[in-house]
């Protein structure tokens, strides 16, 4: 039962409230009454208040509800009932400004990301304290979605989250612990090398140093982190496995061949006939198809019998580098055997960081070197 | 960012990318993507920045999904082939196409809205010409009375005036010379989208000035005179005859680019009326903002599909496909004058000349199945047509499949059947007499298997001597000359011991005598400089 100023704002538009849902169930005949009743008084009251652009905020999420229970969408993404129950009354301050076009855009970010929908709504959630801006709220999300797995968005989220401020950049970022002043470091470390974990790019001491740096010393810190150190071979380690056989719903139908190009955050893959991009970092990975890529296939070359060094001196002048079956890397004149590498059928040098794919496996292995916390 | 929508809520547009697979292929992943989806429409504010060819699809669907109830997929695509089913009576095949495929009467208004060219919407009272006339005006981003106001209506009183506009009648007393009198211009002149309602109804001489602005882009009264910009222009008549209440003149017929006929309407798709009847909708009221064009997109839109290339391959099969039908070796002794032009302005008809025999399979032969070939008119708009679809379609070029879609809508009114040709008499050839699409579309077929036959995708002599007149003739020596001229007549000495004189062999032999009379004549001019 809905009471209260919801209650006064259906009654005062019933007949056209009415006429929208008709218009629903004409189209989805299986439209429940009880279902939308249902989902309506639980989630308009909490909407409802005195302020002049509340009947827009409460007419947009009467569309919304209508949407998701003739689509079924709240049964089959739960966490879309999620972002209308729980998490629009948190932000309803940021709705109001953009009544109707917010949580409109706010329910189809959560459906895009798919099965990352619950994390992106739990960013959205965390970011209600510290947001008091509905364009900035929107800015913000670009940067959730990427931190919820949705890699292709790394470079625009990177871009926004130069516009943001500090403590939204943090909160988005899971870091919200750490003093604004990180922000910047963090952005650069993560532009630099998106393969570590934020949290653990800076030492607790430099933290403690953060709280109450000069601005030179910060920008002497964003110095330090924006580049990938140097680290012998021997101490890269796998930093992340990317892509999934498609029965596990990922995208791969046989174990896929690396191509040799992309950079470190994006890698080419072939499966069969078709070629795919993997956009990935420490956040999460995105496969797509993409169009036949005229990239080379790096294959991996069998150890000499008589040993490393003969194998390196049969090696051709355009082999710079290799990859033996036994994992080890030779790249110019530095060499390690890395176990992660070892029965790979293709792999990809990049920047700092080795592909590789086996032929028992759908999930590509990233090998990166091991960065220390500063 | 956007309003929430109702799932079939009017104002729904398509979910972009339209095309995934051209999506994928030609454009990165958009951030602004975040935030679309099902309970979305595009707000000024996070709107994407659309491809315009995505725009004008997303025009389209919304136009078959909430405007026009026309359930037709007539214009087929494939890329792989389709599943057939043949049924019984007379040998209907249907196909499922295995590629987007379009209704023309929705699509074919939309490449003339995009490529700025006429056409004519005919079919009988009440099957939405004028409607879909009214919607091309709405998504040039005119408002609803805008376009009404600028319909003009055709009837038996209308004058030029009403056309076109009124001399001020002050000025009329006061003037001392032609040029002091003022004219108030029809609005509807200076619009990017014309609609003329019923044209047919138009008294003859107010069809004149109608010509001069359709064919001309100018308007003239009184000796003054304004220029119309650059506009899609949409004619409706209720039937194909040209009848109407008076007879519409032969060059104002030949102006427009393409004929479009309204389909039946589909009883099983009843509900769909009934839903438009209860909720009172008018389509052309409800267009959403984010399908219509502004005239800088517009003329984006124009800019855009000029640049879609039509590669080699394609167009020649439609040089091969257009040389058939101007052809009649029986018309004149001369090879300049076999056409089918001299028979006309001799007073005769091809099917006079045509029994006589050539030599040729008549049956087979496609010269025989017309009074008339090609006009330039026609082809240029054929060539705007297909660039135009294939730009709609995401393609980068043109390809085959869009010349033998497009073929068919822009020349079934401008070739003249030849009723006594053997091709018409074939068992299962006599509905061809009907229905001149179809006819179009397997005149096509056949025409490309006979260019496949002759293989002269790979055999095509002229390309070399195309190829070597195009590097340009300055500092070519003599010899050089000399051994080309000497290849050309080797060529003509073969092609008239290896075959008889076919369309497009005449074609072929008017090119290499045009070949040869520019390297002779500057072989004359090398001689003379010693």
């Amino acid at each position: 039962m809905i009471e209260g100023i919801a209650a006064e704002w259906l009654a005062s538009r019933r007949n056209e409230l009415n006429r929208r849902f008709e218009r629903t169930r004409h189209r989805h005949p299986l439209l429940s009454p009880d279902a939308v009743l249902a989902a309506l008084s639980e989630i308009l009251p909490p909407l409802a208040g005195p302020d002049p652009r509340c009947g827009d905020l409460l007419s947009s999420v009467y569309d919304l509800v209508l949407l998701h229970a003739a689509r079924s969408t709240f049964a089959s993404r739960p966490w879309i009932g999620c972002l209308l129950k729980d998490v629009f009354p948190k932000i309803r301050h940021l709705l109001l400004q953009k009544p109707a076009t917010l949580p409109a855009a706010l329910s189809n970010a959560v459906e895009n990301m798919g099965t990352r929908g619950a994390r992106f709504v739990d960013g959205l959630r965390r970011l209600a304290e510290c947001v008091d801006d509905a364009d900035l709220l929107v800015d913000a999300g670009v940067l959730l979605a990427w931190r919820a797995g949705e890699a292709r968005l790394r470079r625009s989220a990177l871009a926004t989250a130069e516009r943001l401020p500090g403590r939204v950049v943090l909160a988005t970022l899971e870091l919200h612990d750490l003093p604004p002043a990180a922000a910047p470091v963090v952005l650069d470390a993560l532009r630099a090398d998106g393969w570590h974990e934020p949290r653990r790019l800076l030492s607790d001491r430099t933290l403690e140093t953060l709280q109450q740096a000069s601005p030179s010393e910060v920008e002497a810190l964003r110095k330090v982190v924006a580049q990938v150190p140097e680290i012998p071979l021997g101490q890269w380690r796998v930093v992340g496995r990317v892509g999934d056989f498609s029965g596990f719903g990922g995208t791969f139908d046989v174990p896929p061949l690396v191509l040799d190009g992309g950079d470190r955050h994006v890698l080419y893959t072939r499966c069969g006939a078709q070629d795919f991009r993997i956009d990935a970092d420490a956040f999460g990975w995105v496969c797509r198809p993409h169009s036949r890529l005229d990239l080379p296939v790096r294959s991996v070359a069998a150890p000499s019998k008589f040993g490393r060094m003969v194998t390196r001196l049969t090696m051709s002048s355009r082999a710079a580098v290799m990859l033996l079956a036994d994992g080890t890397l030779t790249v110019g004149k530095e060499s390690a055997r890395l176990g992660a590498l070892a029965a790979s059928s293709s792999f990809a040098l990049l920047p700092a960081l080795v592909a590789a794919a086996r032929s028992d496996s759908h999930r590509i292995t990233i090998v990166a070197p091991e960065r220390e916390a500063v | 960012m956007s309003t929430p929508r109702l799932p079939r809520d009017p104002q729904q547009v398509s979910v972009s990318p339209t095309i995934p697979a051209a999506e994928t292929a030609a454009r990165e992943f958009d951030v602004d993507k975040l935030y679309r989806g099902p309970a979305s429409a595009p707000d000024a504010s996070v709107a994407p920045s659309r491809a315009l060819d995505e725009k004008l699809r997303q025009a389209y669907y919304w136009i078959v999904n909430h405007a026009v109830i026309t359930p037709y997929y007539d214009m087929e695509f494939n890329e792989v082939a389709p599943a057939t089913f043949r049924f019984g009576g007379v040998g209907t095949q249907v196909r499922l196409p295995t590629a987007p495929s379009y209704s023309s009467f929705v699509l074919l208004p939309l490449l003339t809205f995009a490529s700025r060219k006429r056409c004519l919407f005919i079919g009988g009272p009440g099957r939405g010409k004028t409607a879909s006339a009214v919607l091309m005006g709405v998504l040039a981003g005119y408002s609803i009375q805008e376009v009404r106001r600028a319909v003009q209506h055709g009837q038996p009183q209308m004058t030029i005036a009403d056309l076109l506009g009124n001399p001020l009648p002050k000025d009329l007393v006061e003037a001392a010379s032609m040029d002091d009198i003022r004219i108030a211009w029809r609005k509807w002149l200076s619009m990017r989208v014309k609609i003329v309602d019923e044209y047919n109804r138009i008294p003859t001489r107010t069809q004149s000035a109608l010509l001069t602005l359709l064919a001309d882009g100018y308007a003239e009264i009184l000796d003054q005179t304004m220029e119309s910009p650059e506009s899609a222009w949409f004619l409706t008549a209720n039937d194909d005859m040209g009848g109407g209440t008076y007879q519409v003149i032969e060059a104002l017929k030949d102006r427009i680019d393409i004929v479009v006929k309204t389909l039946n309407f589909n009883p099983r798709f009843l509900s769909d009326l009934l839903l438009r009847v209860e909720e009172g909708v008018r389509p052309e009221e409800i267009v959403p903002r984010e399908i219509v064009f502004s005239a800088d997109e517009l003329d984006e839109v124009y800019r855009q599909v000029l640049k879609v290339p039509i590669p080699r391959p394609v167009r020649r099969r439609l040089e091969f496909f257009a040389s058939q039908f101007d052809f009649c070796d029986l018309a004149s002794q001369d090879i300049e004058y076999k056409t089918k032009d001299t028979i006309r302005i001799a007073g005769r008809t091809l099917s006079s000349v045509c029994a006589n025999d050539c030599g040729r399979d008549k049956v087979r032969a496609l010269c025989s199945q017309t009074e008339n070939g090609l006009s330039v008119r026609s082809l240029l708009a054929l060539l705007g047509f297909v660039k135009t679809l294939a730009w709609f379609r995401g393609g980068r070029e043109v390809t085959l499949q869009d010349v033998g879609q497009m073929a068919p809508w822009v020349f079934h009114e401008k070739l003249v059947q030849n009723p006594t040709s053997p091709f018409y008499e074939q068992s299962g050839n006599d509905v061809f007499r009907i229905d001149r699409i179809a006819w179009i579309r397997k005149a096509f077929e056949l025409s490309c298997q006979e260019y496949a036959r002759l293989d002269l995708d790979r055999s095509d002599p002229i390309v070399e001597i195309d190829e070597a007149f195009d590097r340009g003739l300055e500092g070519v020596p003599e010899e050089e000359v000399r051994s080309r001229m000497n290849a050309i007549e080797t060529h003509l000495a073969q092609l008239a011991k290896a075959t008889k004189l076919y369309a497009h062999v005449q074609n072929d032999v008017l090119k290499l005598k045009y070949y040869h009379q520019r390297y002779s004549n500057y072989l004359r001019w090398l001689t003379w400089c010693g």
